[in-house]
């Protein structure tokens, strides 16, 4: 593959341009995958990511792209298991965003295939839910309940067990 | 979220799995309800019953939500339950799951006893388990398990046991890569022949007086305490091997070459003075070496240990990177071969941190010379903590000591530091 000094450019839905490493493109399997077939030169349609999100997906992609660099160059001495708390620490303040964008880099990561983004913003929102009761979590994801009253009759009896606080 | 198509949210749902969360779930809507079926974990903590008023039984309620799930693979389950419960639940997804963590919390259960089948042999219908872990299991009688052909993890924590009963347990995974015995009582003598085992750790109540002999050519890390009488014949991948006695004497240590030995810890009352040599000597690549053996002796007298040259120590262990010196060790260094007649070339290459236990004030000069030989020999050297246990003594020998060591101390303060 090309020298990490090279870059490329990748175009969002709303046709803003946002430069990256070649190092930070290798963190997506879609965009290496595309680069192997279209080369360099040309620039990389996005159309499923919106410049927002395309923003906060970029600075992902770097963020991770130096810390592994780091890694290779001191053969992991430098960065050892601190690095990586470190880096697990930036991750969660990283995906403190309103619940929309947190979404929309759901979304992205699951189409530019960056696996360790769509299990940290996944599990993001899984912490979200735990602990919570179900009127809790409709309220924070704006979700409507579309269970009959007989039907959620039947899951309030089966489920009481779980909700009842001292 | 509506947004977000269903196999991400399923995805989502699988990183739930605690048991209270997948049930308030499977209650916000119809799409979450349909989410739930795909998680591969479901985890009971203890509590998850304390406020159970409805009809249902803890056991049922388990089941029913076990039923919903396609193909569970793990299942936690620290909340009580029966014998009757368990093998309903087993009836379901025995064959899929691939790790099993249990509370079984009967060692005191006086019924558990005439139990038949008993909950441990119904843990035998999860044939195709990977992993197992029980908490506070009464193992005196052998279960009636079949081989568990994908076991490759074992740990069984807070046990009654007897040992022709570990035996079986033990024939029924064979291939076991790992195993952890902790707080287990009951037994005498343990032999243990995995062929594949690569971690071992355990942990014996009692008297410290149990004899053990392990046969697993693989064995990369070992961890015991509790015994006093050790055979591992086979040891070319030992990396890490730490022994310890709390309650009884280690006076048999047999291994075979510890070449590949990278960290040793010896622990305990009271050794007798051959095993300690023997393990000394055996593991003279050793990188970590953590010496804390409070006394010697090969009968019931506990004796300090004798001289141990601070030269020759040094010189066949010279891979040494970090040493803590806690117990009689500390003591027991001296030079005996007076370091001005020792060659010029003697120095000790790698040690980078040292950290001692200093007790008393007798021999003070002595192992005054020891601390100062060791920053002066320790080209290497980075930090040398010094801790300090109640020195019981009204004998102004011990303030004179103390004041010996700050001086020290103060002295070399880029390294040393005291505790």
């Amino acid at each position: 593959m090309a020298s990490s000094s090279k870059t490329i450019t990748v175009v969002s839905s709303d046709g803003d341009e946002f430069e990256m490493t070649m190092k930070a493109a290798e963190q997506s399997k879609l965009i290496t995958h595309m680069l192997d077939e279209f080369g360099v030169s040309d620039k990389v349609p996005l159309y499923n990511v919106n410049s927002e999100t395309m923003a906060k997906v970029m600075e992902y992609c770097k963020k991770h792209a130096d810390h592994e660099a780091a890694k290779e160059e001191d053969g992991g001495a430098a960065i050892g298991a601190g690095g990586e708390e470190e880096l697990k620490k930036w991750d969660d303040e990283f995906l403190k965003v309103e619940n929309g964008l947190l979404f929309n880099i759901i979304l992205a990561a699951n189409y530019l295939e960056i696996k360790s983004l769509l299990d940290s913003s996944c599990q993001a929102v899984a912490d979200m839910i735990k602990g919570k009761t179900p009127e809790q979590i409709r309220e924070i994801f704006n979700i409507k309940n579309d269970f009959t009253p007989e039907e959620e009759a039947k899951l309030r009896s089966e489920n009481e067990w779980a909700f009842q606080e001292d | 979220m509506e947004s977000l198509p269903d196999a991400i949210l399923q995805f989502i749902m699988s990183h739930i799995n605690n048991a209270r969360d997948v049930a308030a779930c499977s209650c916000v809507s119809k799409r979450w309800k349909d989410s739930l079926p795909y998680i591969k974990t479901l985890y009971f903590p203890r509590n998850s019953f304390d406020n159970n008023s409805g009809g249902e039984t803890p056991d049922n309620i388990v089941r029913r939500m076990i039923s919903q799930i396609v193909q569970l693979e793990e299942l936690v389950v620290y909340s009580p339950f029966s014998c009757a419960g368990l093998a309903s639940w087993l009836s379901l997804v025995g064959l899929s799951l691939r790790q099993l963590e249990l509370r079984m919390d009967n060692i005191l259960d006086t019924q558990a006893l005439n139990e038949n089948p008993s909950k441990l042999d119904c843990v035998g219908a999860a044939r195709n388990l990977e992993s197992l872990k029980l908490w506070g299991v009464l193992m005196v009688n052998s279960p009636k398990w079949d081989v568990f052909q994908n076991l490759k993890n074992l740990e069984i924590i807070g046990a009654r046991l007897e040992d022709p009963v570990l035996s079986v347990v033990l024939r029924s995974c064979p291939y076991l890569t790992r195993l952890l015995l902790l707080g287990c009582e009951g037994v005498r003598s343990v032999s243990i022949d995995l062929p594949y085992l690569e971690e071992c750790k355990m942990d014996f109540y009692g008297l410290g007086n149990i004899s053990l002999s392990l046969k697993s050519p693989k064995i990369e890390s070992l961890e015991v305490q509790g015994c006093s009488w050790i055979r591992v014949p086979e040891t070319n991948h030992l990396r890490n091997l730490s022994i310890s006695n709390n309650a009884g004497r280690v006076y048999m240590v047999d291994f075979g070459k510890l070449t590949a030995l990278e960290s040793l810890t010896m622990r305990g009352v009271q050794w007798c003075w051959d095993a300690i040599c023997k393990m000394l000597k055996l593991s003279s690549e050793v990188k970590h070496l953590y010496m804390k053996v409070e006394f010697t002796g090969d009968f019931e007298a506990l004796q300090p240990f004798p001289e141990i040259d601070f030269v020759d120590f040094f010189n066949s262990h010279p891979k040494l990177h970090k040493f803590d010196i806690h117990g009689a060790m500390f003591a027991a260094l001296c030079q005996k071969n007076s370091l001005k007649h020792v060659d010029s070339g003697f120095m000790i290459p790698c040690l980078e941190d040292v950290v001692i236990t200093v007790r008393s004030p007798l021999n003070a000069e002595q192992k005054m010379s020891t601390l100062e030989s060791l920053l002066k020999y320790g080209k290497s050297l980075r930090t040398m903590v010094i801790k300090i246990l109640q020195m019981k003594s009204s004998h102004s020998s011990a303030d004179d000591f103390f004041d010996e060591v700050c001086k020290f101390t103060y002295q070399n303060h880029k390294i040393v530091r005291i505790e």
